[in-house]
């Protein structure tokens, strides 16, 4: 047979035979690393080149501190090399902010650390903006970045149930109005200059980031099930209330953050249209998957608002031991429909601008939201049955492209 | 049945320290598993079971005790994940694993000491032989595994035919505090065989486990066929599971001679079973090529006419039709006898036949079983060996005993035509395309192509459109017959194409991991030695996504519009993995095998 010939199984046999030797003399240094870069980076542009290793690094598991490390040696080296630090545009300062605080994400257990890092972070972008009087759009959303991040790194992660405001540290509340009104400066720069590219996915991380942290002091003091049927939705305990002298306190029972949020999302939703505007619009336009991220975050919210009126709705009118009551939590039953109802209804709008014809998931959120809407009106009305029947025509489609995954949620909608 | 232990490896024990008095041991267990009605009942329903002898206890144990092992279980095992082409599962270690289960040592495990105690007692092992009929069993030869379920788990059918194994037995240990539903999967199934060594593509019964239900069969040579269901919620599905042997030395009921003669009816079992391949459809066979036809590969060219480029031109993507590029990929082939080849059709015909499968898939329920394969459409079998769609351009035939000896026997045997069957499908299908390609490949303007890729000559061929629907479809690891080469002139080796053409998989996330299965794997069977390889090896356990597995020759993710070429020689064994219930949409592709001659000039060195 001819040596070319030799198929795979045979072909591999003889290389391996071949390659062995060498590979044992040249032992691959460990603590050396290759990072590899888009190819349309110009080998002559250094700036270009810290920027691709640092998106590099953000689309990587951001597990490697050797890689964060290396990012930040090279931030020191062109910032050694450049005279004049104000002639090195705004995003070379944001990635050298943005990586040191990276650190912290790699030595949560020393909070000394923990906390040299952001000083060292917030340092670093303020210098930054001392070169741009007006403010850089960059730089705003990065120390937003920044201080958001840093709340449930070195301060929530030092507290107990017991914890009480200490008279020399700012209150928890303060550091997040802070993180906020600099997101807010951002914002209102990119008005002034008509810039809209940065509402991107990667600043939309920063409103995800203060999504976790309201949730993550909401339910602060709750016990994590560990173990197995984590997922199971039965197991709805209350977090332990907070003493008005707990440094979360404030935060947890104020409704103006999660205000804020929906303010801002929505303003960032505006945002991204303005800037696809400028493009022309194509079915698979990179900001399309952006958008519907946004869209179906603000429609889950407004989902989740709609838990209140909806459950005073539900149990006036079909618990028994409620009859005689007219309202609760301050709302009558119609009331309570009618707020209930809107605000499902904006939700609906806004899943149904998140559908993906890819996703069956994202066709099932309309669904089910239907079926939440149906709930809302009068037992065996037009209305409910217009409402069920849509949910089930969706719930039919996803069932067949998935093989029946959502074949639970049917059979409750048929039940009932 | 493959020619492995489908089966997990189970720890075997010494014997068993028999300080329990019978009293202990009846409590272990619920109370009506003693009652003789309960007993004569249940051997009557195993009697009269289908598809074969098999029978369910629900509440075998002592509620406190099996809650007790399970909580031992959860704490103090640690479970590994185990994958191979037939089964994903997580594992109590074994003896060789300190951090894992020593049945040796149970001092840690106390609750599950008692039950094994329980399991293997004089007492039980009467009830079982009472209810099964199965004669006596071995109280010595202890063999018990525990293993779980998680999302993506899965075990392909087989029969449990190993060594002496009497009976084979699953206790379930869900959690005991909700009821496991039908729709999170991991259901037992059993399989009834259209002859002995062949089950039916579909599945007859199904047992939906809960905790503290036990499942038993006999096990029986060619007939006992199950698979575990794919679990596809987030939910743990523990079990232990394990079997019966015939009696040891020493043991009543032990008879001289039967152990050897039982594990040799299984050895034998196991060989029929792998030599029975007129049930195997589609079958490997490859079509020769006439010799006019012949001709116009063996003449020397370098160029395509105008015509053929005209033609090659409505399906490839231009620049493959490119001098320099044809060069390089031909370069790469002869070096590594694999060249993967991306966009491989035209942007035009790449768009249209996207839209139209990811339509099938968005619009339509993919077959839920054999029945609801509407031609041109086959299904595989049988399901031991492989499972998937597919359109081989031959007429049909029906899947039962007298319809496959009819069609390999009795019936006109007629070669493939894809322009007929092109025919048959509404010309604005995802069939009529795929068929299209399909008699493209079979053009001679393309295998023109194929040979200034390869540097071959193609003698035969056969082309299939596949389908693998998630949550049923799969190929287990198989090599090609030793003796490819049918005359001097050829090559001991087959040319095989693999046009992947997954829609889903424009999105990479959907695939790249491996999770989803869905994957053409390509190992080297003992290191490439093809010559005399150990029955008793089991080829197929890999390290899904191990770098440093160099017994993993190629693997391939579910992509779209990717052509994969490779010579593969009889020490390869390649599977398609499992697709997972949970993947995006189905493996769609079109496989091809040549039998394959030198070209002109690198005749035999």
């Amino acid at each position: 047979m001819a040596k070319r010939h030799l198929g795979l199984g045979k072909a591999a046999k003889a290389k391996k035979q071949k390659t062995e030797p060498d590979a044992e003399a040249q032992p691959q240094a460990s603590n050396e690393l290759t990072v590899e870069l888009s190819e349309e980076i110009d080998a002559n542009d250094e700036l270009g080149q810290l920027k691709g290793l640092w998106n590099t690094y953000c689309n990587s598991e951001k597990d490697n501190e050797l890689v964060v490390n290396g990012i930040i040696h090279e931030c020191d080296r062109l910032l050694r090399n450049e005279k004049e630090s104000s002639k090195l545009p705004d995003y070379f300062h944001s990635i050298y902010a943005n990586s040191l605080a990276e650190l912290a994400n790699f030595h949560t257990t020393d909070n000394t650390k923990v906390k040299e890092f952001f000083d060292a972070a917030l340092e670093r972008v303020d210098l930054g903006l001392s070169h741009y009087e007006a403010g850089s759009i960059d730089l705003l959303f990065t120390k937003s970045r920044i201080l958001i991040k840093r709340i449930p790194l070195q301060h929530i992660s030092q507290l107990t149930l017991e914890s009480k405001i200490a008279k020399e540290k700012p209150s928890l509340g303060q550091l997040l109005d802070e993180a906020l009104q600099s997101y807010e400066l951002a914002e209102k720069r990119a008005d002034e200059l008509k810039q809209y590219e940065l509402f991107n996915q990667d600043n939309l991380e920063i409103l995800e980031a203060l999504d976790d942290v309201l949730d993550m002091v909401d339910n602060f003091g709750k016990e994590q099930l560990e173990g197995e049927d984590e997922d199971d939705e039965d197991e709805d305990d209350d977090a332990p209330e907070l003493s008005e002298s707990h440094p979360l306190y404030s935060i947890q029972n104020t409704d103006k953050y999660n205000q804020w949020w929906r303010d801002h999302i929505l303003k960032f939703l505006e945002n991204v249209d303005l800037a696809s505007s400028n493009k022309a619009v194509q079915e698979d336009h990179a900001l399309h998957p952006l958008r519907r991220e946004i869209c179906k975050r603000i429609g889950q919210s407004y989902l989740q608002e709609s838990e209140i009126p909806s459950g005073v709705f539900t149990t006036l009118t079909y618990e028994d031991e409620y009859q005689d009551e007219t309202e609760l939590e301050g709302l009558t039953r119609e009331q309570a429909q009618k707020i209930a109802q809107e605000l499902i209804q904006t939700a609906i709008k806004y899943l149904e601008e998140a559908q993906d014809k890819e996703d069956p998931e994202s066709w099932v959120h309309v669904a089910e939201a239907l079926i939440s809407l149906g709930n809302l009106y009068e037992l065996d009305s037009d209305e409910q049955e217009a409402s069920y029947k849509k949910a089930e025509a969706i719930l039919n489609k996803a069932n067949n492209v998935t093989n029946g995954q959502y074949e639970e949620v049917l059979e409750n909608l048929l039940q009932s | 049945m493959s020619k492995r232990a489908a089966e997990p490896t189970s720890g075997e024990s010494k014997r068993l320290n028999d300080s329990f008095t019978k009293e202990d041991i009846a409590s272990f267990f619920g109370p009506q598993v003693w009652s003789s009605e309960f007993q004569s009942k249940l051997q009557n329903d195993i009697k009269t079971s289908q598809p074969f002898r098999w029978g369910t206890i629900p509440e075998l144990m002592d509620d406190t005790l099996l809650r007790q092992v399970r909580k031992e279980v959860l704490s103090e095992i640690a479970f590994t994940k185990k994958e191979t082409d037939i089964y994903k599962v997580f594992q109590s270690g074994d003896l060789a694993n300190l951090s894992g289960l020593d049945w040796d040592d149970l001092s840690r495990l106390p609750s599950l000491y008692k039950l094994r105690a329980a399991i293997y007692s004089e007492q039980f092992r009467d009830v079982v032989s009472t209810i099964t009929g199965c004669g006596k069993l071995s109280g010595v030869k202890t063999d018990m595994s525990i293993n779980t379920y998680t999302k993506g788990c899965h075990l392909l059918t087989h029969d449990d035919v190993i060594g002496s194994r009497r009976v084979s037995f699953i206790l379930y240990l869900p959690d005991p505090d909700r009821s496991w539903k039908a729709l999170y999967g991991g259901a037992l199934r059993l399989f009834p065989a259209i002859v002995p060594n062949v089950p039916k593509t579909d599945y007859e019964c199904k047992l939906v486990p809960q905790f503290n239900q036990i499942a038993l069969f006999t096990v029986q040579p060619g007939l006992s066929f199950h698979d575990v269901e794919e679990v596809r919620a987030d939910k743990q599905r523990l079990s232990i599971q394990g079997w019966f042997h015939i009696p040891q030395p020493g043991e009543e009921g032990f008879i001289p001679g039967e152990q050897e003669e039982t594990e040799a009816r299984s050895t034998l079992q196991q060989l029929q079973s792998k030599e029975l391949q007129e049930y195997d459809f589609p079958k490997p066979f490859r079509t020769d090529i006439p010799s006019e036809e012949l001709k116009a590969y063996e003449r020397e060219f370098s160029e395509f006419s105008q015509d053929e480029l005209e033609y090659l031109g409505t399906y490839l993507n231009p620049s493959l039709l490119q001098k320099n590029n044809i060069d390089q990929m031909n370069k790469l082939f002869l070096d590594d006898s694999v060249v993967e080849i991306r966009e491989f059709l035209n942007d035009e015909y790449a768009t249209i036949l996207r839209e139209l499968a990811r339509n099938t898939e968005l619009d339509t329920k993919a077959p839920a079983n054999s029945l609801e394969i509407e031609l041109p459409w086959k299904c595989a079998m049988p399901p031991h060996k492989q499972r998937f769609m597919y359109i081989d351009g031959k007429a049909g035939f029906e899947y039962t005993e007298n319809g496959i000896k009819n069609y390999n026997n009795v019936g006109a045997q007629e070669g493939p035509n894809f322009g007929l069957v092109a025919g048959t499908v509404a010309p604005e299908s995802v069939e009529h395309k795929l068929i299209g390609l399909a008699s493209f490949i079979r053009s001679i303007a393309f295998k023109k192509w194929l040979k200034l890729i390869t540097s071959l000559i193609l003698t035969s061929e056969q082309v299939l459109v596949r389908r693998f629907r998630p949550g049923q479809d799969f190929i287990l690891a198989t090599t090609t017959d030793k003796q490819l080469a049918r005359n001097e002139d050829e090559l001991n080796v087959l040319l095989e194409a693999t046009l992947n053409l997954t829609p889903s998989a424009t999105n990479p996330k959907n695939w790249e991991s491996g999770e989803f299965g869905g994957y053409e794997l390509c190992m080297a069977l003992n290191g490439g030695n093809d010559e005399d390889f150990e029955e008793d090896d089991d080829p197929a356990i890999y390290k899904a996504n191990d770098p440093n597995d160099d017994s993993v020759l190629f693997t391939s993710q579910c992509k779209w519009n990717s052509l994969t070429l490779m010579l593969r020689d009889p020490s390869v064994l390649k599977f398609v993995k499992y697709v997972s219930v949970n993947a995006k949409g189905s493996r769609w592709d079109i496989s091809c095998q040549w039998n394959v001659k030198g070209g002109d000039d690198d005749d035999d060195e």
